[in-house]
């Protein structure tokens, strides 16, 4: 096979460090210099570039494509389209609902219609523009709640029912019934929720190079977050067995959710192998906006009944999450905004209604905090407004009610390991508040509009608002999620060198860093080689879930240890006693801490190598409706929980409705810190996605159509944009995972949205029910 | 979209330049707007002029009672020129803000006037400044007034054949204040605030509406900001909604007018 070439590094580097150390992500310096090799860095001197024709209507029928113009233009080898997809037409994470180029009908605006390949992208570029595409344009779907009328028109002509019993539009509903929600209480509360959609605002784009192989296979250079189920896409649509479909993971620039499905994986196959040259794909800034889906917008209604002393009574949710025009992971998305409806508190009697629908909007699908994010603004928001009901002091209402080992969740789960909400919320309200608002400041970075120098002062006020959020770690709902870890022990140039080798994608979370740093501790080397993950060896399950330190860590963690009883099983036939010995320094040291033997001497020109899988916990599928009576919508779903908190102080210029973030404190359970560099660096990181759905982050769709497919129009907080914050890293430890550690990446995401909002109402007075909050929201204009 | 085919010419004079003007061979200069109108099919000249290599349209130069702004000056030049500095300070200003730093490095002062973007901070601040424009033809020169070269979004006074060669702006300068609203790279809201080296004071209102809107007062407590608000024609779009942004255009004149008073 001929490998591209990429002569810059890839961050699969040695770093340094063992178990706890802080320890620098080698792929770190190189992103911030430019020198990374990112997938849309790859080269072949014979490859040729593919493009993707794209659906300009949210809803048509395709009546013809006629590729004869596009065909004839010089420098074009192949226009493909549905009919040249030679396996399955239709591809999906869960259900497999989805063209890989349309066929008789095109249901978001950006579909992929045609692809062609040709020797100079922009030659592509103009073979694709005169492909004639005939449609009967039809009016699109894009209302979601009006969507759920058995009298809408269906996005899809034949439902899913097969799948999840909704009916129509309904991808999914998911309902949870505990206890009794008819109660009455003393002090009830209704509100209604919006939340805008969010995109992962990744900045390397959907990207890879497909290679033709000898054997009629294909080999597949590419930015995903999962190798394995890309294979399995990827495989069914050329009608290839899995074993021809290979694939090595190629410089990931971020992923968020946004790299969980497949983008333009099957398309430069095909091309590919229509060609026989390498293809090389590359989205635009734009057409990335079309080339992966979305968080989901979400509508809810909650209604909260409380004791006079702040006891939660019962609460009733209903949320419709908008899934757009195909399934991708909407039924699990749906799922978990079900599960984690009323937040991290203690309520025995609950009602919650979780819908997802086909609409003719943009896909959407997973986006870190998955499913939580949205009713986290929908809880927190109630809480707060149960407070002021009720006259408490909005921390000491969630205190009161605040989740902790032991308590049942809606889906009746009991919550084992630390839980630790009230103490959590306690460090966020016990840290130092910043110093007042500057009256004369002439520093515009420390006011509302920053340098645009649009106040000096006048019209702001301060507030600070909190919140705490949790989701699941892990895949959920009976999936079997595991990972597969193979490690090698052996001496090289006279020196110990473990080398670890998973299919694990590393989207810049620091995964490589925690893998050497598991190998390096574990077997007591120094040098670790992270071998490029590839779909040579098993899966390594997602990278997401906030579940892959855990899952691959485990495995790599279980590799490691088969190599150590490797070699204590060869110290033993040598007659040297091992009981109870560990590796520590390239050496056997015994259990009163003796060294025992050097490792190199005994391995010698041996290699010692381990393969493990490893499985987490098994979960529980909910338990659905069948007409009996009781409770409904449960099981024990989840593997493990994930919490954190947030207080955020905001200055806010209410005439002008801009906000400017004065300081974020944060404190979240990771169970045992790693590489507490990492750690940090994703509280900081998902603090600062939330900060973004708070006040700017959100794709504009009318009539189907994307408004601002740009970083000119949509806006991610930059350096300016984020606040001082405060971390508070606490290690509970869960005896049930690896190591102890809890999954770190997603809950500062969740939280903070809320509390960036709570701290706006605090300073505004203004209810503030959806998000992104806008200036007008603020200003009431 | 892309870019379909054009001649490109690279004259080394202004003459040269105007001999080759005309409906279908456009100016280029720092090609932040055209190309990108090209891209989305908007304007589909068959030829283009690269004015980057025309020297004397890139001089900055102080007359007896004017200073010259060469059109070909990008707005990081104007924003860092000594002359602009101590002569029309409000200018320096308006042009550090220009969206961002690839525009300021890449777009021309004479390019964002000429496409006439109505959100721009140049034509807000010109019309504040009194300041002409210099249109040059193979038949005819001739000065226009700032508030006379524009017409409307995307329309100027420019004829086909002429290029635009500099900038005049009568001395001595107004001095005032410029604010501006921006969340997006162009903005939303812009109000410049000066004293008339005459007596009196003038408020623009520019970017907010299809044209600057342009007011003298003899006092500045005359003002009346919310009068100013009715007078602009916002559109809705994705930085806010019509009322939202006449409401940021009375509170941008309040606080103009008070940092004016203030001396700020
Ligand atoms: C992302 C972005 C952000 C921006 N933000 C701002 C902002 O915040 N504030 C602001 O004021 N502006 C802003 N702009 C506008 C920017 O200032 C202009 O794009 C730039 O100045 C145009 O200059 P140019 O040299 O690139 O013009 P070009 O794109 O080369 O030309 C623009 C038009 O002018 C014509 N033309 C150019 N020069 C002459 C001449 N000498 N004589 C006759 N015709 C001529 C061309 O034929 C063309 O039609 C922004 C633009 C972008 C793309």
């Amino acid at each position: 096979m001929s490998v591209p070439t990429t002569q810059r590094p890839t961050g699969t580097e040695t770093a340094t460090g063992r178990l706890g150390d802080i320890t620098l992500l080698p792929d770190g310096i190189p992103k911030v210099t430019g020198d990374f090799a990112y997938s849309s860095d790859l080269w072949m001197d014979d490859m040729l570039w593919g493009v993707t024709l794209r659906s300009p209507h949210p809803r048509a029928r395709v009546r013809s494509i006629d590729i004869g113009a596009a065909l004839a233009t010089a420098g074009v080898t192949a226009v493909l389209t549905h009919e040249d997809v030679p396996g399955s037409k239709y591809y999906g994470l869960e259900i497999a609902d989805q063209p890989v180029l349309a066929v008789d009908e095109v249901r978001y605006t950006g579909e992929p219609v045609a692809i062609v390949a040709a020797d100079h992208p922009e030659t592509a570029r103009r073979a694709a523009a005169k492909i004639v595409v005939d449609y009967e344009v039809l009016d699109p779907i894009t209302d979601s709640r009006a969507a759920m009328s058995p009298d809408s028109p269906l996005v899809h002509a034949t439902p899913t029912q097969d799948h999840y019993p909704g009916g129509g539009n309904i991808l999914r509903h998911v309902r949870i019934r505990r206890g009794d929600p008819t109660l009455t209480a003393d002090v009830v509360v209704t509100g209604e929720y919006d939340v805008g959609m969010q995109d992962q605002a990744f900045l390397g784009p959907e990207s890879g190079l497909a290679v033709p192989a000898e054997d009629g296979g294909v080999d597949l250079f590419i930015a995903t977050q999962w190798l394995h189920v890309d294979q399995r896409q990827v495989a069914e649509s050329l009608g290839l067995p899995e074993d021809k479909v290979r694939l090595s993971l190629a410089g990931v620039g971020g992923a968020f959710g946004a790299r969980e499905d497949v983008s333009m994986q099957i398309h430069a196959c095909l091309l590919a192998l229509r060609t026989n040259k390498p293809i090389k794909m590359v989205y635009s800034r734009e057409e990335s906006f079309y080339g992966h889906v979305h968080r989901h917008p979400a509508t809810m209604r909650y209604e909260h009944g409380a004791n006079r002393d702040g006891t939660l009574v019962y609460v009733k949710c209903e949320v419709v999450l908008d899934g757009g025009a195909y399934a991708s992971s909407s039924p699990a998305v749906v799922s978990n905004a079900a599960s984690f409806a009323v937040g991290p508190y203690n309520c025995d009697n609950v009602l919650i209604d979780g819908y997802i629908l086909y609409t003719n909007n943009p896909p959407c699908g997973a986006m870190r905090g998955f499913g939580a994010v949205q009713v986290c603004f929908g809880h927190e928001s109630q809480m707060d407004k149960l407070a002021a009901a009720l006259g408490i002091d909005p921390v000491e209402l969630r205190i009161h009610n605040a989740m902790a080992e032991g308590s049942l969740m809606p889906t009746g789960q009991v919550v084992e390991g630390a839980a630790p909400v009230a103490e959590l919320l306690r460090r966020v309200k016990d840290a130092p508040l910043p110093a007042a608002a500057p009256t004369d400041s002439y520093d515009l970075r420390a006011l509302p509009g920053g340098v645009s120098n649009t106040t000096h002062g006048e019209g702001v006020r301060r507030g600070v608002g909190y919140a705490v959020g949790f989701k699941n770690v892990g895949y959920s709902e009976g999936f079997d999620d595991f990972s597969t870890a193979r490690v090698r022990l052996e001496v090289v140039g006279g020196e110990l060198v473990a080398t670890v080798h998973t299919a694990a994608a590393e989207v810049g979370q620091g995964l490589i860093t925690v893998m050497a740093q598991i190998a390096r501790t574990e077997l007591g080397v120094e040098q670790v080689i992270n071998q490029p993950a590839d779909t040579s060896i098993g899966t390594a399950g997602s990278t997401s879930a906030s579940r892959q330190t855990y899952c691959t860590g485990g495995a790599v963690q279980a590799a490691c240890e088969a190599v150590r009883d490797g070699i204590l099983a060869m110290a033993s036939a040598r007659g040297l006693s091992v009981e109870g010995a560990a590796l520590r320094d390239g050496k056997i040291v015994a259990a009163d801490g003796a060294a025992v033997a050097s490792v190199a001497d005994l391995l010698g020109e041996e290699i010692v190598e381990e393969t493990r899988e490893f499985h987490h916990r098994p979960t529980e599928p909910l338990t659905r409706d069948l007409g009996a009576p009781g409770d409904i919508g449960q099981g024990a779903a989840h593997l493990q929980f994930a919490f954190a908190a947030h207080r955020v102080v905001a200055d806010v210029d209410v005439e002008l409705g801009l906000v400017r973030l004065v300081e974020v404190t944060t404190a979240q359970d990771v169970g045992k810190a790693l590489n507490p560099l990492s750690v940090v660096g994703q509280i900081q990181g998902g603090t600062t996605q939330g900060i973004g759905l708070a006040l700017m982050e959100e794709i504009q769709v009318k009539d189907g159509k994307i408004r601002n497919p740009s970083f000119t129009d949509y806006l991610i907080p930059t350096i300016l944009d984020t606040p001082p914050m405060q971390v508070q890293v606490l290690e509970l430890g869960d005896p049930h995972a690896p190591y102890g550690l809890r999954g770190v990446g997603e809950p500062p995401t969740i939280s903070s949205t809320p509390a960036v909002v709570s701290a706006l109402r605090a300073a505004t007075g203004r209810p503030l029910t959806r998000v992104p909050v806008r200036p007008e929201h603020i200003t009431g204009t | 979209m892309p870019l379909p085919a054009f001649t490109l010419h690279r004259p080394r004079s202004a003459a040269d330049a105007i001999a080759l003007l005309d409906e279908d061979c456009l100016a280029y200069s720092g090609g932040t707007e055209l190309l990108m109108a090209m891209r989305m099919g908007l304007i589909r000249p068959t030829a283009l002029v690269d004015l980057k290599r025309i020297d004397e349209l890139n001089t900055i130069t102080l007359g007896a009672d004017r200073l010259l702004i060469g059109a070909g000056a990008s707005h990081d030049r104007v924003a860092g020129d000594a002359l602009v500095a101590e002569h029309a300070a409000l200018l320096a200003t308006a042009e550090r803000l220009v969206g961002n730093a690839r525009v300021r490095a890449q777009g021309s002062i004479g390019g964002n006037i000429c496409f006439a973007e109505p959100r721009s901070d140049v034509a807000t601040v010109l019309v504040a400044l009194d300041a002409t424009v210099l249109l040059q033809s193979a038949s005819s020169r001739r000065s226009v007034p700032a508030t006379e070269f524009f017409l409307g979004p995307y329309w100027t006074a420019r004829e086909p054949g002429e290029l635009l060669t500099a900038i005049s702006i009568p001395l001595p300068a107004p001095a005032g204040v410029y604010l501006k609203f921006q969340t997006v790279e162009r903005p939303t809201v812009a109000v410049a605030a000066v004293a008339l080296p005459e007596g009196g004071y003038r408020i623009v209102v520019g970017a907010v509406g299809d044209l600057p809107v342009s007011a003298d007062y003899a006092q500045l407590t005359a003002v009346d900001a919310a009068d100013l608000a009715a007078r602009v024609e916002p559109v809705s779009d994705l930085t806010g909604s019509e009322r939202y942004k006449r409401h940021v255009t009375e509170v941008f004149v309040r606080r103009a007018v008070a940092a004016l008073a203030g001396g700020r």
